[in-house]
C-alpha cells in the first residue's frame, strides 16, 4: 500500500511540474536555512553533556547588589567558597574550583602563544568528564606549578612532540611543568580555557603579590567560579540551604546599607545558552540569540509549508475525482488521509536532499549570506534529525490538504466537479497569501532600514579619521621602537600608539575617576595614547595641548577628556579645566593637560559620554600609522617587512582601519538579512505564481467564453488580476504598520539613527506590487493568449 | 436482495422541496439483470447512486440483504462498498496516474488481500477481459472501450454481488458498447452477479430480464 502511495506521488510530481518546483523549491531554500538553525540549536543544546554526575553537578553564582543599589547576577563566587562548602556541608560530595586568572603570554624557547588559562582544583578531573591523552588525572594538578594544557593548546605550542615535563614560562606567573595533556571534549563546553595550572600554586603567587589576595578573601567576586556535585539523593534543597548559610557572611553589610551578596546554584546543563551573567566564561550564544534563530527558521518554513498548504488546496479540484474513485472502491477516509500526508512528507524529503545539497554548495563555495557551519552534513545523527524534521514538517504541511481532500463525497465530486466547495472556500487561500505577503512586505521593510542605518553608521563623521590608516599590533616591541623604526618609511606621515581603535566595539577601556573637590565618583571610557593621538586621528584639541615628549612612561601624569567630561566635572569651558588634578582609581593624581572636542569613540549604539585619553605605555597594543596616498598593497608590505624583523616567526596581522570598522559594523548581518528577505520573498512569489497560473488554467474556459463573447485583452487582464491586487493591497495594510514599528524598534538601538523612512517603506511595498504584478500579469497573460477555439473544444 | 421501501430523495428550494425521488418502492433479487431507464432528469442516476450508498435517501428505508443500510455508520458502508459493491461509470472515472493493472489492484488493496492472491486475481481477470498486453498502460492510452473494459475488470476484481453501472456504454459508440453489454449478460449468467444499470438506449436494456421505467420521480411500471 505504502509503495503504491509513493509510486503514485513519484507520478503526480511529475505530471505537475510547476507544482513540483515551486513546492521543492520554497520548501528547499527554506529548510537549508533550517537545517543551519538546526545544527546550531543542537549544538548550543549539547555543551556540558559528558560530565560523569551531570545531573548532581551544579555552579554557584552570586546575587550582588552594589551600595548605590545597582544589581548583578554573576557567574562567579569569592575563591574560599567550594573549600567552605565542602568541608562543612554533608550534602556537598566534591567541589572544583576555577580560578581563571591565567592569562598572558605563554613561552618555549622562542615560541610565544597567548593563554587564557585557569587555576583549577585537582578534583577538576573528577567533577568534569574532561579525560587526559597523557599523564595522570589524579596527580596532574597537585603539585605546585605543573600545568594540563587542552589537545589544542599542546598542538599549538608542540607540534607533534611529546610536551609532557616541558616548561612553559609566563613573565607574570613563573614557569609551570606541563604535567598532562587533554583530550578533545566529546562535545562542547562552557569550560573552554585553554590550560589549566595546578590552583596549589596560586598562595604563593598570593604572597608574591603577583595575584592580588583572595585565597581568603570573601568580598571579591571575579574569576573564580565554583561546581558542586551533591551525594546521591540529595536535593537542591540542601545547596541552597547551605549557600543562605553561607551569604549570611555579609549580614553586616546589608545592615550598613553597603549592598549585598547572595548565592544561587545553577545546573550544569542550564548554563549553555546562558542566561546573560555578568563575569561568565564560555562563548555560549545567550538564549535570545537561539531564540531568534529558531524564530527566523520557523517564520520561513511557514512561509513554505503556506505555499504547499495552498496549491495542493488550489489543485484539489484535480484530485477530487481520483479521491471519489478510490472511495467507491473502498477507501476509508484516513487511508485518503494518510496517501495524501505520505505525498507530502516525500515532497519534504525531496526538498531535505535539495536543501543539504544546497548547504553543499555554500561551504563548498564559503557563501558569506549565511553563517554555515562547516559540520560534516553527512554524519548520520545529524542525518537522522534532519530526516526526522522533513517528516515533521511534510506532516504539518500537508494535515490540512490532506483533511480537505479526503472530505470529498465521492457522489458529488464524480457527477460534476463544479459543484465542490474547497476546504475552508476561498478565504482560507486568500488569507495565506495575504499572511505570506505580510511577512515578506514586513521583513523588507525592516531590513530597509537595517540597511540604511548600517550605511548611515558606515559613512557617519564620527568625529574621527579613519581613512589610509594602517592598525599594526605592537607584540613585544616598545611603542618607541616600533614607531621610530615605522617612520623612517617615507610613507608613513604620522603614526601613534594605542590601546585600541576607536570606534570598534568593546576597544574603549573603562576606569573610575574622581574630582579633587567632590567624592564623586565616575566612570570613564578611555583609550591608551600617546603624544601623536591627537593628531593622526584628527581629533580637535579645544584647549590645552597633547602629551608632552617628556611625560614619563612609568609614572602617568597627564590625562586629556573631552567636553562631556568637563560638563560632567561642573566646569563652564574647557579652558577652565585645564592644570585641574583628578584622581585616578580614587587614588592616582593626573593633572588634565588638554581638552578635545566631543566625537563617538564607541559605535554610534551609544551616546558620546565622558572620555579620557591616557598615557599609559603599558596598555599600548598597536601603532596606528597615517599612510600617504599612494598604492596600498607596496605600503602594507614596506610596513610588513620591518614588522617581521622586529617579530621574527610571526603572522603580520595588520589591517586597514576603515576596514575594521566597516567589517565588524554590521556588514554580516546586513548580507545575512538580505539573504533572508530574499529567501522570504521568492517564496511568496513562488508561492503566487503557482496559485494565479492554477486559477488561471481552471478559469481557460470562461475566458474563452469571454473572448468569443468579444472581451478585450485588457478587459480579461483586469478582470483577472483584479483580486490579486486586492490582497496584496491588504497585505500592505498589515505590513506597513508592522514594518514601521519593528523599524522603530530596531533604531531604539542606536543613539545615533535614520529617520523612519516613510518614503523608503513606500518603495519597498510599490517594489512587491510590482514583482505581485508582473508574476500575475505573466499567468494570465498566458491564459488569455490561448485561442479560444481549442480551450472550448477541450471540454 | 435490494429493498427500497417508500425512499425520497429531496432538496430545499425555497421555502418548498423539490423531490427527485418520490415514495420508490423496488425490490431486486439476487442474480436479476435490471435496465432503469427514463429521460434526462427523470431521478434514474440518483436512484443508482442511493442503491451504490453514495448518496442518502431523505426518506424511506433501504435493506441491503435485509439490513438497514440508511443507519449504517460509515465504516459499515465502507465494508459494503468493498464487499459487496462493484461500480461503473459512464465517464469511466479510472485514476489517471494509475496503470490499468494497478486501477485494477486497487480495490483489492483497501481489501488488504495478500500481495500474492492480489497479482493472481488481477492477472486472471486481465487474461479474461484480454487485456494482458495492456496492463502496463496508462488510462489516457486507451480507447473509450478499453477504458470501460478496465472499468468493468475493476468493479468485479474483489468480485461483488452486485454492480451498478451507471450508463456503462453512453460514451461508447454501438460495437463497444455491444462488446461490453454482452460482458454483463455473461457476467450476470455465468457469475451469478446482479447487475442494475442506467441506460437510455432500448437496444442495450434488452440485455437486461428486467425493464423499470422512472419518470419524474416516479416508477411508472
Amino acid at each position: 500500500m505504502l509503495k503504491r502511495y509513493i509510486v503514485i506521488t513519484f507520478r503526480n510530481l511529475q505530471r505537475q511540474r510547476l507544482f513540483t518546483f515551486i513546492n521543492i523549491a520554497g520548501l528547499a531554500v527554506s529548510m537549508s536555512v533550517c537545517l543551519i538553525v538546526l545544527i546550531s540549536v543542537r549544538e548550543n543544546l549539547s555543551y556540558d553533556n559528558f560530565h560523569p554526575a551531570a545531573s548532581r553537578t551544579w555552579r554557584i553564582t552570586t546575587h550582588a547588589q552594589t551600595p548605590d543599589g545597582r544589581k548583578y547576577h554573576m557567574a562567579s563566587v569569592p575563591l574560599p567558597m567550594g573549600p567552605a562548602l565542602k568541608s562543612s556541608y554533608a550534602a556537598v560530595e566534591n567541589e572544583a574550583t576555577l580560578y581563571g586568572v591565567l592569562n598572558g603570554e605563554g613561552k618555549i624557547d622562542k615560541k610565544k602563544i597567548n593563554i587564557h588559562g585557569a587555576f583549577a582544583t585537582p578534583s577538576f578531573f573528577e567533577v568534569f568528564g574532561f579525560k587526559l591523552a597523557a599523564g595522570n588525572p589524579r596527580t596532574a594538578l597537585v603539585t605546585p606549578n605543573s600545568i594540563v594544557l587542552t589537545a589544542e593548546t599542546a598542538q599549538r605550542f608542540f607540534g607533534t612532540t611529546d610536551p609532557m615535563g616541558k616548561v612553559i614560562r609566563f613573565d607574570r606567573f613563573g614557569s609551570f611543568i606541563v604535567s598532562g595533556v587533554m583530550e578533545p571534549a566529546p562535545s562542547k563546553s562552557h569550560i573552554d580555557f585553554e590550560a589549566f595550572a595546578a590552583m596549589s600554586s596560586v598562595p604563593l603567587l598570593e604572597e608574591s603579590k603577583v595575584l592580588p589576595d583572595k585565597l581568603n578573601n570573601w568580598d571579591v567576586v571575579q574569576s573564580s567560579y565554583t561546581y558542586v556535585v551533591l551525594r546521591k539523593g540529595e536535593k537542591v534543597s540542601a545547596l541552597e540551604a547551605a549557600l543562605k548559610d553561607q551569604a549570611h557572611r555579609y549580614d553586616g553589610l546589608v545592615q550598613k546599607g553597603q549592598g549585598s551578596m547572595a548565592f544561587e546554584p545553577q545546573a550544569l546543563g542550564k548554563i549553555t545558552p546562558s542566561r546573560e551573567m555578568m563575569d561568565d566564561i564560555g562563548s555560549g550564544p545567550p538564549w535570545g540569540k537561539v531564540l531568534a534563530e529558531i524564530g527566523v527558521a520557523l517564520g520561513l518554513i511557514i512561509c513554505a509549508c503556506f505555499n504547499y498548504t495552498n496549491l495542493s488546496i488550489v489543485r484539489s479540484l484535480q484530485r477530487a475525482k481520483e479521491v471519489g474513485v478510490r472511495k467507491v472502491n473502498g477507501a476509508q477516509r484516513w487511508q485518503i488521509f494518510l496517501q495524501f500526508i505520505v505525498e507530502s512528507v516525500i515532497m519534504c524529503i525531496l526538498a531535505l536532499t535539495m536543501a543539504i545539497l544546497l548547504l553543499m554548495i555554500m561551504q563548498a563555495t564559503h557563501f558569506s549570506g549565511l553563517p554555515v557551519p562547516d559540520n560534516n552534513l553527512l554524519d548520520p545523527r545529524l542525518l537522522t534529525l534532519f530526516f526526522l524534521f522533513s517528516i515533521t514538517i511534510g506532516i504539518v504541511a500537508g494535515a490540512i490538504p490532506a483533511w480537505a481532500l479526503s472530505s470529498f463525497q465521492p457522489a458529488k465530486v464524480l457527477k460534476d466537479l463544479i459543484d465542490i466547495k474547497l476546504f475552508g472556500g476561498l478565504g482560507l487561500r486568500k488569507s495565506l497569501i495575504v499572511i505570506q505577503f505580510s511577512l515578506s512586505l514586513t521583513a523588507i521593510i525592516f531590513l530597509v532600514t537595517v540597511y540604511r542605518q548600517f550605511h548611515y553608521k558606515a559613512i557617519k563623521d564620527m568625529g574621527f579619521y579613519r581613512k589610509d590608516i594602517l592598525n599594526v599590533p605592537l607584540g613585544d616591541v616598545d611603542f618607541q621602537r616600533m614607531k621610530e623604526r615605522m617612520m623612517q618609511l617615507k610613507e608613513v606621515e604620522t603614526a601613534t600608539a594605542s590601546s585600541g581603535t576607536l570606534g570598534m566595539p568593546r576597544h574603549c577601556s573603562f576606569c573610575v575617576i574622581r574630582t579633587g573637590e567632590s567624592k564623586n565618583r565616575m566612570e570613564f571610557g578611555y583609550y591608551a595614547g600617546d603624544a601623536d593621538f591627537i593628531k593622526t586621528m584628527h581629533l580637535k584639541l579645544l584647549a590645552g595641548s597633547t602629551f608632552p615628549e617628556s611625560a614619563s612612561a612609568e609614572k602617568e601624569q597627564y590625562i586629556i577628556v573631552n567636553e562631556k567630561a568637563v560638563s560632567v566635572m561642573g566646569l563652564k569651558s574647557p579652558a577652565d579645566a585645564i592644570g585641574r588634578t583628578l584622581f585616578l582609581s580614587d587614588s592616582l593624581p593626573v593633572s588634565i593637560i588638554g581638552v578635545i572636542k566631543d566625537f563617538n569613540y564607541q559605535p554610534i549604539e551609544v551616546n558620546i559620554r565622558p572620555m579620557a585619553i591616557r598615557f599609559v605605555p603599558a596598555e599600548f597594543h598597536q601603532l596606528q600609522l597615517s599612510m600617504l596616498k599612494g598604492n596600498k598593497e607596496q605600503q602594507v608590505a614596506d610596513v610588513k617587512k620591518i614588522w617581521t624583523a622586529m617579530n621574527p616567526g610571526e603572522t603580520f596581522p595588520a589591517e586597514w582601519m576603515d576596514e575594521q570598522l566597516l567589517s565588524r559594523n554590521g556588514r554580516e548581518v546586513v548580507s545575512m538579512l538580505g539573504f533572508l528577505v530574499f529567501i522570504t520573498t521568492m517564496i511568496a512569489a513562488l508561492g503566487l505564481l503557482g496559485i494565479v497560473a492554477y486559477t488561471s488554467f481552471t478559469r481557460r474556459k470562461e475566458i474563452g467564453i469571454r473572448k468569443v463573447l468579444g472581451a478585450s485583452a485588457t478587459g480579461l487582464l483586469m478582470l483577472l488580476s483584479k483580486n490579486y491586487i486586492k490582497l496584496i493591497l491588504i497585505a500592505g495594510c498589515i505590513a506597513l504598520p508592522l514594518g514601521y514599528i519593528s523599524s522603530v524598534f530596531f533604531l531604539q538601538i542606536f543613539a545615533y539613527r535614520v529617520s523612519t523612512g516613510i518614503l523608503a517603506m513606500l518603495g519597498s511595498f510599490l517594489f512587491l506590487v510590482f514583482l505581485a504584478l508582473v508574476t500575475i500579469f505573466s499567468q494570465t497573460w498566458r491564459a488569455i493568449e490561448v485561442n479560444p477555439v481549442n480551450s472550448l473544444r477541450n471540454d | 436482495m435490494i429493498q427500497l421501501q417508500k425512499i425520497s430523495r429531496h432538496y430545499p428550494v425555497g421555502f418548498g422541496k423539490n423531490y427527485i425521488l418520490k415514495d420508490i418502492d423496488l425490490t431486486i433479487n439476487e442474480g436479476e439483470f435490471v435496465s432503469i431507464m427514463g429521460p434526462s432528469g427523470s431521478g434514474k442516476s440518483t436512484l443508482l447512486h442511493i442503491m451504490g450508498l453514495l448518496e442518502e435517501p431523505s426518506e424511506g428505508q433501504y435493506l441491503f440483504e435485509g439490513e438497514r443500510v440508511d443507519r449504517m455508520n460509515e465504516k459499515k458502508r465502507t465494508q459494503l462498498h468493498r464487499g459487496s459493491i462493484g461500480f461503473v461509470f459512464q465517464a469511466y472515472h479510472l485514476i489517471d496516474e494509475l496503470t490499468v493493472y494497478e486501477n485494477i489492484e486497487t480495490p483489492l488493496l483497501y481489501k488488504n488481500i495478500p500481495a500474492s492472491e492480489r497479482k493472481s486475481r488481477v492477472a486472471d481477470v486481465l487474461d479474461r477481459f484480454n487485456m494482458v498486453a495492456k496492463k502496463d498502460l496508462f488510462p489516457n492510452q486507451l480507447s473509450g472501450g478499453q477504458q470501460q473494459l478496465v472499468g468493468i475488470a475493476r468493479a468485479i476484481v474483489a468480485e461483488p454481488r452486485v454492480i451498478l453501472a451507471d450508463e456503462p456504454t453512453g460514451n461508447l459508440h454501438s460495437d463497444q458498447a455491444k462488446v461490453i453489454m454482452q460482458l454483463f449478460k455473461h457476467l450476470n449468467e455465468q457469475d451469478k452477479i446482479t447487475i442494475v444499470q442506467v441506460t437510455h438506449s432500448d437496444l442495450n436494456a434488452t440485455y437486461g430480464n428486467r425493464i423499470i421505467q422512472i419518470r419524474d420521480g416516479h416508477i411508472q411500471s
